[in-house]
C-alpha cells in the first residue's frame, strides 16, 4: 500500500458559544472532536451524518479555511497545521472545496469568465489574456457546459449548471483532494444523477480523491470506497462501503440505514425509530456520545466512552457491543 | 464588458419611472450649466474685439487695462470700457456681455437706481442683495457652490464609509466593536459646536467645512455598508474564493463591494439632499462658507434682515425647494428600480 | 374505493401567475381525484407546480396574482367553485389540515404552543368548553409523540427542536379531526432519523384517524414509505398518475422511467447513473406541446407539435400523458 494523500489525527474543533448574556459563561461546542483518519490517492470518502454532526466544520478544517483547535493534518507527507501566510498559500489549491447551494456559491455579480477564473488570477498560475480564455473554455468543456456561456451571469442558469460552473472553478487550479460538502442535496432529483456521474468521470479522469459530504447514505455508498459515520463530532464507524451496509457495526450507522426512505418496493428491511433528537454537541459528554438516543444503551455506556475498536480487518466502530451489532462475518442475513 | 443582465434590467426600470428620468436630466443640465456661470452671468464680457484683436473668455483669462489702452497693471473695468477714449477712438472695437451682465461679487451700485437691495426689474430680473449684487447671479453661483460641496462630500462620505463599514462588517470581532462604540462618540458629538469652534480657531473655508461634514456624515452610509457586508461574507462565494487563495483585500473589494453597492446608490440622492440642506442652514447662520462666497442661506439670512425685500428670501427659498424636490425625484426613482422586490421566487 | 365518491375531485385544474407583468401559467389542466381514506402521493420537481397544486386545493393562493380556472373542484361532495366564501374557510379549517415545510415559519413565533394547537378549536367549534379544548389540546399533543405535553404546551415555538416543531404543526393539523391532510415536503427541512420518526407518526395518524393524506415530495422513496397511489407531475402537468406498485413495475412515462433509474439506492452497484439530461424547465420557459420532449430520448414529431399529450389510460387507475401510448405500445 502506497502512503496516505491525507492524514488527519486526533482533530478537534471547538466552537465558543455564549450560554447567556454575561461574559464568563463560556461553553464550546465540540463540532469536531479527536477524529483520525487517512485518505489514499484517488480514493472517495463518503462522510455521512446529520446536521450538526460537525461533517461540515471536518471539511472545512481539512480545506484550511477554519484552524484546528488541535489536532495533526499531514498532506502528501507534510504536516499543513500550522503553517500560515505563503507557506499555507502553497497548499490551499491542492486541496479545494464544493460547495452545498449553487446559488451562493456563486458571486452573482461576476460572470462565469471571472468565476471559472479566480483561483487562476489568485495564484497567477496562467497570465496572458489568451491563455486565459483558453483555459475557462477547457474548463468548462470539462464539466459539460458550452464555452459560448463565459460571459453569461450566474443567475441565468439553473442549479444544476451552476454546480457545474462551482466544479470548474475548484479544478481549475488542479486540486489532487476535492471536499464535496453536499454538490447534489440542492438540486431537483434528476439533476443529481447528472452531477454525481460528472464527479465520478472527473474523478477518473483527472485522478482525483473525494471527501464526500453527505446526509444521504445512498448517495455516499454510490460514489465512496470507504464511508464514515459521524455522530456528534465522533466518526462512530469507519468501513468500506459494501462492509458497511454488510456488517453494520454500530447502532447509529444502522439506524441510519433503516431509516432512509427508498424508492423501492416491498422492502422487508425495518425502520428503527430512534428517539429524541439530533443535539448539538455543547460541552463534554461522559462515555458514548450516542447513548441517549441508542435501542442498546447499557449501563457500561453512561460511563465508559468506547474505543474505536477494528472489529474486522478496515471495519472500525466506536461501540462497546459492536459485535452483537454486525450480524457475524461469513453468515450474515441480507 | 457586457452589462449584467440584472443591472440593465435596473436601468431600464430606473428609465421607466419618467418623473425621477426628468428630474435627474433637469439636475445635470443644470449643473453642467452652472459650471460655465462665469460665462452667463458676469460681469466681465466674453468676447472683446479690440484693435482687430478678439479677447475671448475674459473671465478666465487675465487682461490688465494696458491691453486696452488704459494705464494700469490691474485688471481692465470691462464694464466701463465702452466708455474709455481709448476704446471709443478705433472702430469696430466692441464687446459681447454675457446674458446677465453682472458678477455675482462685485457691486453695480453706480448704475442702481435706488439704494440696495432693490426690487426686480428688467435689468436685474429678481433684484439686488444689501449690497448691490444681482440676485440671479448669485443664485446660479450658489446652485453651484451648493452642488459642488454636496458632491465633493458625498464622494469623500462614500468613501471613509465604505473602507470602514467594509472593515467593520467583513472582520467583525473586536474591531467592529471598538469602532462601533467610537461611531457612537462621534455622532454624540454636537456638530454644529464643532463647526463653530473649528470655523473660529482655523478660520472659515470651503475645503474645511467639507472636511469636517464629511467626518460626521460618513456614519450613516457605514451602517449600510456594514450590514451589507456581514450578510455578503456568510455567502459560499466568499468562502469559495477563500479556498481558492483569494487575499483579504481582494475578497473585500471585489467580491463583496459590488454585491454592496444598492444601499450606495440609493443613499447618494439623499446624501447631496441633506447636504445641500446643511450647507444653507450653515451659511444662513453664518457659520458656512466664507463671506463673499455666493451662497442661498447668505441670501435668506439677507432676507431675514430686510423683511421688506420679499425678492431675498422668497427666490432662493423657491430654488432651494426645486432643486431639493428634484433630488428627492430622483432619489425615489432610484430606490424603485433597486427594489429587491422582483426577486420575490414563485414555486 | 373505486365505487365510492371521491373526497377530493378536481377537473382540468389550471393556475397561473403574474409576474413582472409576464403571465406565467404554473399549472396546466390536471385533473385527478383522492378516495377517502386513500394516501396519495404527488411527487415532482421544483417549478412543477405541486405546491401551487395543493393550495389552489384550499383555495389558498394570492388572488391579485393568481388566476385559478377549473372546471370541477369538489371536496366531499361539495362543489367548492360555487360555494361562499365563509364556507369554503370552515372546510379548509375543520375538514383539511396542513402541514408545510419550514414548521418555524409556519408556527407564530410569540405564541405559545398550547394556544396555537387550541387556535383552530377555539375558531372552528366556539361552542366548545374552554376546560374541553385544553383537554383536547393536551391528548393531541400526546398523540403527535410529544410526551411532556404540560411542558411543551406552555413553551414557544423556538424552544423546541425542528422534529418537535413539525410534530406540533402536524398536532394544530390534526386536532379537528380532518377528513384530509395536505402534507407539502414536511420533512424535507429535517434529518434523516428524525424523518423516519415523522413519517412513521404521519403513517399512524391516517390509519388512526381514517383520513386522505396528499403527501407532496421530491422525493420519490419518501412516497414509496407512505403512499398508496402516485401522481407524477412534471413542469405543470401530470406525468402519469398510478398505484405504487405498478408505477415501479411497470413505469410508462418516460420521465417516470428516467427518474426511478437515476436515483440511487442502496441496491445499485457502482456503475454509471442513468440520468435525464438536460435541465428542468422555469415556469416562464414552458413550451407548447409535450413539456418532457427536449428532455426525451423517445421524442418523436408528434411530442413537439403544439397540442400537448392527453392522460391515456392504461390498466386499472394507470394513466400517462404521453403521445407514446396513442394506440398502445410502448417504449423498451
Amino acid at each position: 500500500m502506497n502512503a496516505p494523500l491525507l492524514e488527519v489525527r486526533g482533530l478537534k474543533k471547538y466552537f465558543p458559544v455564549r450560554k447567556n448574556m454575561l461574559w464568563s459563561r463560556q461553553a464550546t461546542v465540540r463540532a469536531v472532536d479527536d477524529v483520525s483518519f487517512a485518505v489514499m490517492p484517488s480514493e472517495t470518502i463518503g462522510l455521512v451524518g446529520e446536521s450538526g454532526c460537525g461533517k461540515t466544520t471536518l471539511g472545512r478544517v481539512i480545506s484550511l479555511l477554519l484552524r484546528p483547535t488541535a489536532g495533526k493534518i499531514t498532506f502528501d507527507g507534510r504536516v499543513i497545521t500550522g503553517l500560515r501566510g505563503r507557506a499555507l498559500h502553497r497548499y490551499r489549491h491542492s486541496l479545494q472545496i464544493i460547495f452545498q447551494d449553487p446559488y451562493s456559491s456563486l458571486n452573482p455579480r461576476k460572470t462565469v469568465f471571472d468565476i471559472v477564473l479566480t483561483g487562476i488570477r489568485a495564484f497567477g498560475i496562467v497570465k496572458t489574456k489568451k491563455a486565459l480564455m483558453d483555459k475557462a473554455e477547457a474548463l468548462l468543456t470539462l464539466v459539460g457546459l458550452s464555452p459560448q456561456y463565459l460571459h453569461h451571469y450566474p443567475h441565468e442558469f439553473s442549479g444544476g449548471q451552476r454546480q457545474r460552473i462551482s466544479i470548474a472553478r475548484t479544478l481549475a487550479v488542479n486540486p489532487r483532494l476535492v471536499i464535496c460538502d453536499e454538490p447534489v442535496s440542492a438540486l431537483d432529483v434528476s439533476i443529481q444523477a447528472q452531477i454525481l456521474n460528472l464527479l465520478n468521470e472527473l474523478k477518473q479522469q483527472l485522478s482525483l480523491s473525494y471527501i464526500f459530504i453527505s446526509h444521504d447514505l445512498s448517495v455516499v455508498k454510490y460514489l465512496s470506497d470507504r464511508i464514515f459515520v459521524m455522530y456528534r463530532g465522533k466518526i462512530v464507524e469507519k468501513a468500506a462501503a459494501a462492509e458497511l451496509f454488510a456488517r453494520t457495526a454500530h447502532p447509529y450507522s444502522k439506524a441510519l440505514i433503516s431509516a432512509i426512505p427508498e424508492p423501492v418496493i416491498n422492502q422487508t428491511k425495518k425502520t428503527i425509530i430512534l428517539k429524541g433528537d439530533v443535539t448539538t454537541p455543547v460541552g463534554a459528554i461522559e462515555g458514548c456520545c450516542f447513548r441517549e438516543r441508542c435501542y442498546m444503551a447499557q449501563a457500561v455506556c453512561r460511563t465508559t466512552s468506547p474505543p474505536d475498536r477494528e472489529i474486522h480487518p478496515g471495519h472500525f466502530s466506536c461501540c462497546h457491543f459492536a459485535e452483537q451489532v454486525a450480524p457475524p462475518a461469513g453468515g450474515g442475513k441480507s | 464588458m457586457r452589462l449584467s443582465p440584472l443591472t440593465k434590467r435596473r436601468i431600464n426600470r430606473f428609465f421607466k419611472i419618467k418623473r425621477s428620468v426628468l428630474s435627474l436630466a433637469v439636475l445635470g443640465v443644470l449643473y453642467i450649466l452652472s459650471l460655465g456661470s462665469e460665462l452667463i452671468a458676469n460681469d466681465k464680457p466674453i468676447l472683446v474685439f479690440y484693435k482687430n484683436t478678439p479677447y475671448l473668455f475674459n473671465a478666465y483669462i487675465f487682461h490688465s487695462d494696458k491691453t486696452f489702452g488704459g494705464q494700469y497693471d490691474t485688471e481692465a473695468q470691462y464694464r466701463g470700457l465702452n466708455k474709455t477714449a481709448a476704446f471709443m477712438q478705433g472702430s469696430g472695437n466692441y464687446m459681447v456681455f454675457p446674458l446677465v451682465p453682472y458678477s455675482a461679487y462685485s457691486s453695480s451700485l453706480d448704475e442702481l437706481r435706488g439704494n440696495p437691495p432693490t426690487a426686480p426689474d428688467a435689468i436685474h430680473i429678481l433684484g439686488t442683495d444689501d449690497r448691490g449684487r444681482d440676485v440671479f447671479a448669485r443664485l446660479l453661483y450658489g446652485f453651484r457652490t451648493s452642488l459642488t460641496f454636496a458632491l465633493v462630500l458625498l464622494v469623500l462620505e462614500i468613501v471613509i464609509g465604505c473602507v470602514i463599514g467594509a472593515l467593520q462588517g467583513y472582520l467583525g470581532g473586536a474591531f467592529d466593536l471598538v469602532m462601533q462604540r467610537l461611531i457612537e462618540i462621534l455622532s454624540a458629538l454636537p456638530f454644529l459646536y464643532i463647526v463653530i469652534l473649528i470655523g473660529n480657531v482655523l478660520g472659515q473655508s470651503f475645503g474645511m467645512l467639507i472636511l469636517i461634514m464629511a467626518i460626521f456624515n460618513w456614519i450613516g452610509l457605514s451602517y449600510y455598508i456594514r450590514s451589507e457586508f456581514l450578510k455578503n461574507k456568510q455567502f459560499q462565494f466568499v468562502e469559495a474564493a477563500r479556498a481558492l487563495g483569494v487575499r483579504g483585500a481582494k475578497i473585500l473589494f471585489s467580491e463583496i463591494l459590488p454585491n454592496a453597492l444598492t444601499p450606495i446608490v440609493t443613499f447618494m440622492p439623499f446624501s447631496l439632499i441633506s447636504a445641500v440642506f446643511t450647507l444653507t442652514a450653515l451659511d444662513y447662520l453664518g457659520f458656512g462658507l466664507p463671506a463673499p462666497t455666493p451662497s442661498w442661506g447668505e441670501l435668506i439670512q439677507q432676507g431675514m434682515e430686510n423683511l421688506s425685500s420679499y425678492w431675498l428670501s422668497v427666490y432662493p427659498f423657491i430654488i432651494l425647494f426645486l432643486t431639493l424636490l428634484l433630488l428627492a425625484f430622483v432619489g425615489e426613482g432610484l430606490r424603485e428600480a433597486l427594489d429587491p422586490r422582483e426577486y420575490s421566487r414563485m414555486e | 374505493m373505486a365505487n365510492e365518491k371521491p373526497l377530493v375531485n378536481v377537473k382540468r385544474l389550471s393556475i397561473g401567475f403574474t409576474v413582472e407583468e409576464k403571465y406565467i401559467e404554473a399549472v396546466d389542466g390536471i385533473s385527478f381525484a383522492i378516495g377517502s381514506c386513500e394516501s396519495v402521493g404527488l411527487v415532482g420537481e421544483s417549478g412543477c407546480g405541486k405546491s401551487v397544486t395543493a393550495m389552489a386545493l384550499i383555495k389558498l393562493l394570492p388572488v391579485p396574482v393568481s388566476r385559478i380556472a377549473c372546471e370541477t373542484l369538489e371536496f366531499a361532495g361539495k362543489d367548492l367553485l360555487s360555494l361562499p366564501h365563509a364556507e369554503i374557510e370552515a372546510i379548509r379549517g375543520r375538514e383539511v389540515g396542513v402541514i408545510f415545510q419550514e414548521p418555524m415559519t409556519s408556527l407564530n413565533p410569540v405564541k405559545k404552543i398550547g394556544v396555537q394547537v387550541e387556535e383552530p378549536l377555539r375558531i372552528h367549534l366556539p361552542a366548545m368548553e374552554k376546560t374541553e379544548r385544553r383537554l383536547r389540546m393536551f391528548e393531541m399533543l400526546a398523540e403527535v409523540g410529544l410526551s411532556d405535553a404540560e411542558r411543551v404546551a406552555a413553551s414557544f415555538p423556538h424552544n423546541l427542536s425542528g422534529g418537535m416543531r413539525q410534530r406540533v404543526m402536524i398536532a394544530i393539523a390534526m386536532v379537528l379531526k380532518p377528513k384530509l391532510l395536505i402534507a407539502d415536503e414536511p420533512t424535507t427541512a429535517l434529518d434523516v432519523t428524525i424523518q423516519a420518526q415523522i413519517i412513521d407518526l404521519i403513517k399512524r395518524l391516517q390509519e388512526q384517524y381514517r383520513m386522505s393524506l396528499l403527501l407532496i415530495s421530491h422525493n420519490m422513496g419518501l412516497v414509496t414509505t407512505v403512499c398508496e397511489r402516485v401522481f407524477v407531475m412534471y413542469a405543470g402537468r401530470l406525468a402519469e398518475t398510478s398505484p405504487l406498485e405498478e408505477l415501479f413495475s411497470h413505469p410508462l412515462h418516460p420521465y417516470t422511467q428516467g427518474l426511478l433509474k437515476s436515483i440511487p439506492t442502496l441496491s445499485t452497484g457502482r456503475e454509471a447513473l442513468q440520468s435525464i439530461s438536460g435541465t428542468v424547465p422555469h415556469p416562464s420557459e414552458f413550451l407548447p406541446g409535450c413539456r418532457f420532449a427536449p428532455r426525451c430520448p423517445y421524442a418523436f414529431d408528434l411530442c413537439r407539435a403544439p397540442e400537448p399529450p392527453p392522460l391515456f389510460v392504461r390498466g386499472p387507475e394507470h394513466g400517462v400523458s404521453c403521445w407514446l401510448y396513442r394506440e398502445g405500445d410502448r417504449p423498451t
